[in-house]
């Protein structure tokens, strides 16, 4: 798995979103909220990377830019090696058979007004695939299945179904163009626990049949932990911290992992009496106007002197000497091998900015 | 063999009988039945009024002005000694036509106008929309005359002007809505399965921007009846003798008190037909919007 | 668990609730009975759709009441709630019962300062002058832990964070000075981080106030956290319940035990290739129109213990060898 090029990778990634005043004709920006504030990210390709993170820090924004729903301010994404900014629009739309994303809302990201076959055939009849009424209709009816829906209830609409079918009508139009890269933005944050897991097993089972490679987005650092190899922690557009799933949750390095972690509840009472919850002052700073040096100062229990002046930038933790580049060929277990690519942006590992 | 049991089912047959259902639905509302039967007869009667009306419209009768109803003349005659009843069945023809042609330009200019400018938004929106601020400034009596003065009076002019003058109301109502629908999840998700703007626009955008829109367009069809009716009054739209309600309606005003049929009955009919597009365009509104038509067919919706 | 301070403040008894619908009689609270002690937390959890909300809302007399029935009984410091007209529960609801909702963003007036609410919230309660209002309605602010209190009084909710909405209905629920709390999913919507804020804050005022909590929630993560006492609901019966610890290391019930191996855990052990998919119940909690005959968790029970599942409800009976352990199943698991 090492060695091979990544499928997607972003470079020095910025989204911003310039606030205009509404006065016509003069839409001077008023202020300027920095979504994505300078990410650099790879996703291996049949890897699952989970991104982690508070609402509002930009995780939709980045999932969305890397699949060039968004385009970029600044930076590049790079898929397959190819940089998506030098490509025609037309180009770029067939790209998008290749990539595709699950939406948060199960109810919000249905047309309305569309059966489900319609909108699980949409990406069909835009790349000409299985054309040919009948061949498209069998191939819909088996994205059905393999989701779990019934075909015949290919001509009802949305509101006839429940979240959780409404989110496997979602993955299906996802499958349907055969993608190789699949964002989950928040798949199941708006489905019951039992559904939550149905879904979750779907999608596992998914990437194991089809050799998806997933960025899995959620505010849910348990779930994340399930299905996720890696894991990147964002706060206010940039990734604070990234690794292997068990060594960046079992052993938090940035502070804001640590919080966010320990704020993670269980659902065991005696593991809740135990354990210390470190408990976060104040609010997120608003995007528009991050706090200087490191974004998180503000709340960090651990602030010490350069946090205000040096903004700190991924670094390696544990020993310092010895960790290569992240880049090396070698086996994906063992203990050398997880904390190696285990980064964090805190001057605590050595202050660097 | 699979391909054995999908062809068991009719193929696509949800979407072959969508209209039929549609219409089914829409039958099953008698309301809408009852006005959409009040549309068909005043269409039979637009096209055949000249077979059935009992005289000329420009017949008149010496002697018999300002006559009352009676078994001869049923809705009267007028300060000319015309049947009114004749007069209001020859009328159908005017003020359908020009109500449907009117509305149908500001339909058409209106809606795409408010997609464009709702969809793209930017500097489209700034000038199409500050275009139709502009005339919508001017009251819509003034705009219309103005824009007749340069075209000159008549009935098909008169049509251009009013569909110019009800131009920007479409174009709001379908920008309001376009705006808010423009950023729902569910346009993202087409995009990102490749769609472009066109697709997004014809097959997302439009169908779920269109109950507003029919609103409006009924609404709109009473209004630009009335407004030939004015323009006929000053003189600049249908030409005397041709009968209009709208016409018909503003000259009885002048006798209302020696002869209440000339204004009531072309006001009767313009007030029925109305009322009848109302009803229909919302119960239209109502089978169009799946959600409704699942409460309507009484099928239950997921849990 | 009887109370040393001399019994529940809060006492449900078969509470049931129906809803009159054009698809027939949706039966959504179908006996519900439980205790709320002062000091302690009763925590009620279950799916979406399960009754949790309309049961809460059932006893503020907050139900719409041309289609709702409500029957039962539900005794609050000796008053009995059920039956009363709009007027006298105005006097309870917020004095007696606060509530504090889900959505802190739709449940602020969006056009009146949180300063304006909050007085109105006050006085509402007791005849105080304006000023005297205001000085408490600060004090408020400060005590749900919102800095610079003075001056948050003009923001209207929309300059306001989420977390700080959701400190401020907190404050509204708390100005009457409730002897019970009902907070419904009061959390659900903030994340973690803020959710552990907003937790401290209640189980310290809790302590403070010795005010008795009903705290609805289907994260059963929070409820290993705050809850003393677990009810868990299914299809609006209670199908188990239990003090907290037996409900998370005993549970009986095949839907409780579904619904734990349903979460994830987030210090689970075993490296993250190894993906163990997650156990799930198939299927969909029953519609409350057409409530299956039997055990309403029937058609999703991966055990069906008992031939009687189909035909027969399960009462709500004590698990042997565990005082004020109960569940309504016909199914005993191994080792208990
Ligand atoms: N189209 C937009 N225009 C302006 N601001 C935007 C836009 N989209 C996102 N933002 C802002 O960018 C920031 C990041 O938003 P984003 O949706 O990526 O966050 P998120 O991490 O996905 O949050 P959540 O967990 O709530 O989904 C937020 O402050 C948001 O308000
Ligand atoms: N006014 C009403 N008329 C008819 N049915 C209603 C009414 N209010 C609620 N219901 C139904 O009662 C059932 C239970 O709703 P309730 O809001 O109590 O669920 P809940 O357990 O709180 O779920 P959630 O976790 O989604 O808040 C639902 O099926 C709902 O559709
Ligand atoms: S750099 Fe400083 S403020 Fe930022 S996380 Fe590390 S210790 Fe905290
Ligand atoms: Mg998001
Ligand atoms: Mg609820």
């Amino acid at each position: 798995m090492a060695g091979e090029p990544p499928l997607v990778r972003a470079s020095g990634l910025h989204v911003h979103f310039p606030m205009r005043s509404q006065m016509p004709f003069r839409r001077s920006v008023t202020e300027v909220v920095r979504a994505v504030d300078g990410v650099d990210l790879h996703v291996r390709r049949g890897e699952t990377l989970g991104l982690v993170g508070e609402s509002g820090c930009g995780k939709s924004t980045l999932g969305q830019a890397l699949v060039r729903l968004i385009d970029p301010s600044a930076g590049t994404v790079e898929f397959d090696g190819v940089d998506t900014a030098t490509l025609s629009a037309s180009a770029l739309r067939s790209l998008r058979r290749r990539m595709a994303v699950i939406f948060q809302d199960p109810f919000a990201s249905l047309d309305p007004r569309r059966t489900v076959g319609d909108t699980i055939g949409e990406p069909l009849a835009i790349h000409g695939l299985h054309r040919g009424r009948r061949r498209r209709r069998a191939r819909i009816g088996e994205l059905m299945e393999v989701v779990g829906l019934d075909p015949d209830h290919r001509g009802r609409y949305p509101h006839e179904f429940s979240g959780g079918q409404r989110q496997r009508v979602g993955i299906a139009r996802a499958l349907a163009g055969e993608p190789e890269f699949v964002v989950c933005d928040e798949p199941i944050a708006s489905l019951d626990v039992s559904v939550q897991a149905q879904v979750m097993n779907l999608l596992v089972r998914l990437q194991r049949d089809f050799g998806l490679t997933y960025l899995f987005v959620s505010h849910d650092l348990a779930a994340v932990r399930q299905v996720a190899d890696r894991v990147a922690v964002m706060y206010l557009g940039r990734i604070v911290e990234i690794g292997a799933a068990p060594s960046v949750v079992d052993d938090p390095q940035h502070p804001y992992t640590e919080a966010l972690v320990s704020a993670v509840p269980a659902p065991s009472p005696r593991k809740e009496r135990a354990r210390d919850r470190i408990v976060l002052g104040g609010d997120i700073p608003s995007p528009a106007a991050p706090p200087s040096g490191c974004r998180f100062r503000t709340r960090c229990p651990k602030v010490f002197d350069p946090c205000p002046h040096y903004d700190p930038v991924l670094q390696p933790v544990g020993g310092d000497d010895a960790l290569g580049g992240d880049d090396a060929v070698g086996g994906d277990t063992g203990d050398a091998d997880a904390a190696q690519g285990h980064q964090a942006a805190c001057h605590l590992h050595g202050v660097r900015g | 063999m699979r391909d054995e049991a999908l062809d068991a089912l009719p193929v696509e047959g949800k979407h072959r009988s969508r209209w039929v259902e549609t219409l089914l639905l829409l039958g099953r509302n008698p309301m809408a039945l009852v006005s959409g039967a009040v549309l068909f007869a005043l269409v039979v009667v637009a096209v055949f009024g000249a077979a059935v009306a009992p005289y000329g419209y420009n017949e008149q009768f010496a002697g018999g002005q300002l006559e009352a109803p009676s078994g001869q003349h049923w809705f009267g005659t007028d300060e000319f000694g015309r049947d009114v009843f004749s007069r209001v069945l020859f009328g159908a023809e005017v003020s359908l036509r020009v109500g449907l042609v009117a509305v149908g330009i500001s339909l058409v200019a209106g809606v795409l106008m408010g997609l464009l400018a709702g969809y793209f938004g930017r500097w489209l929106d700034d000038v199409l929309m500050r275009f139709s601020d502009m005339l919508f400034a001017f009251p819509a009596m003034l705009m219309a005359i103005a824009i007749l003065a340069i075209l000159g009076p008549g009935e098909n002019n008169a049509m251009i002007a009013i569909g110019i003058v009800y131009t920007p109301i479409f174009a709001r109502v379908t920008r309001a809505s376009v705006l808010s629908v423009r950023e729902e999840i569910y346009i993202r998700a087409s995009r990102a399965s490749g769609a472009g703007n066109t697709r997004v626009l014809a097959r997302h955008v439009l169908p779920n921007v269109s109950a507003p829109i029919i609103v409006q367009t009924t609404v709109s069809l009473a209004f630009a009846i009335l407004s030939e009716a004015a323009l006929s009054f000053v003189g600049l739209g249908t030409q005397p003798p041709d009968p209009s309600w709208g016409r018909m309606l503003s000259e009885g005003r002048g006798f209302i008190e020696q002869a209440w049929w000339m204004a009531l009955f072309p006001g009767l009919a313009i007030f029925v037909t109305v009322l009848a597009f109302n009803v229909l365009g919302d119960a239209l509104r109502d089978v169009l919007d799946p959600r409704q038509r699942s409460a309507l067919s009484g099928k239950g919706g997921g849990a | 668990m009887r109370d040393e301070q001399g019994g529940p403040v809060l006492s449900v008894r078969d509470l049931r609730v129906a809803f009159r619908t054009p698809r027939g009689l949706a039966r959504v609270v179908n006996g519900l009975s439980y205790d709320v002690e002062p000091g302690r937390t009763l925590a009620i959890v279950g799916e979406s759709g399960s009754g949790k909300s309309v049961g809460a809302l059932a006893l503020l007399g907050l139900l719409p009441g041309d289609v709702a029935r409500i029957s039962g009984s539900a005794v609050f410091d000796g008053y009995e709630l059920i039956g009363r007209d709009e007027e006298e529960m105005r006097a309870v609801r917020g004095a007696g019962v606060g509530m504090v909702f889900q959505d802190p963003a739709t449940s602020l007036n969006p056009v009146l300062t949180v300063g304006r609410q909050l007085v109105e919230a006050l006085r509402a309660h007791a005849s105080m002058p304006k000023d005297v209002a205001r000085a408490r309605a600060e004090e408020l602010l400060a005590e749900v832990g919102i800095p610079d209190p003075r001056s948050r009084l003009e923001a209207y909710p929309h300059q306001l964070s989420g977390g700080m909405r959701q400190r401020v209905m907190i404050a509204i629920a708390l100005a009457g000075q409730p002897r019970v709390l009902i907070a419904d999913e009061a959390t659900t919507a903030l994340d973690v981080t803020v959710q552990a804020q907003i937790l401290d804050l209640l189980m310290r005022l809790q302590k403070e106030h010795s005010t008795g909590v009903i705290w609805i929630t289907h994260d059963l993560g929070v409820v290993a956290g705050i809850a003393d006492h677990v009810l868990v609901m299914y299809a609006g019966r209670c199908v188990e319940e239990g003090s907290v610890d037996a409900l998370f290391e005993r549970p009986v019930h095949p839907y409780t035990r579904g619904l734990l191996g349903a979460t994830p855990v987030v210090d689970d052990p075993r490296p993250a290739r190894e993906r163990d998919l997650l156990v799930t119940m198939p299927g969909l909690p029953p519609d409350p129109v057409e409530l299956p005959e039997g055990c309403a968790f029937y058609p999703r029970c991966p055990v069906r213990a008992d031939v009687r599942c189909r035909t027969e409800e399960p009462p709500l009976a004590s698990v042997a060898g565990d005082p004020g352990h109960r569940a309504a199943t016909f199914y005993t698991p191994e080792g208990v």
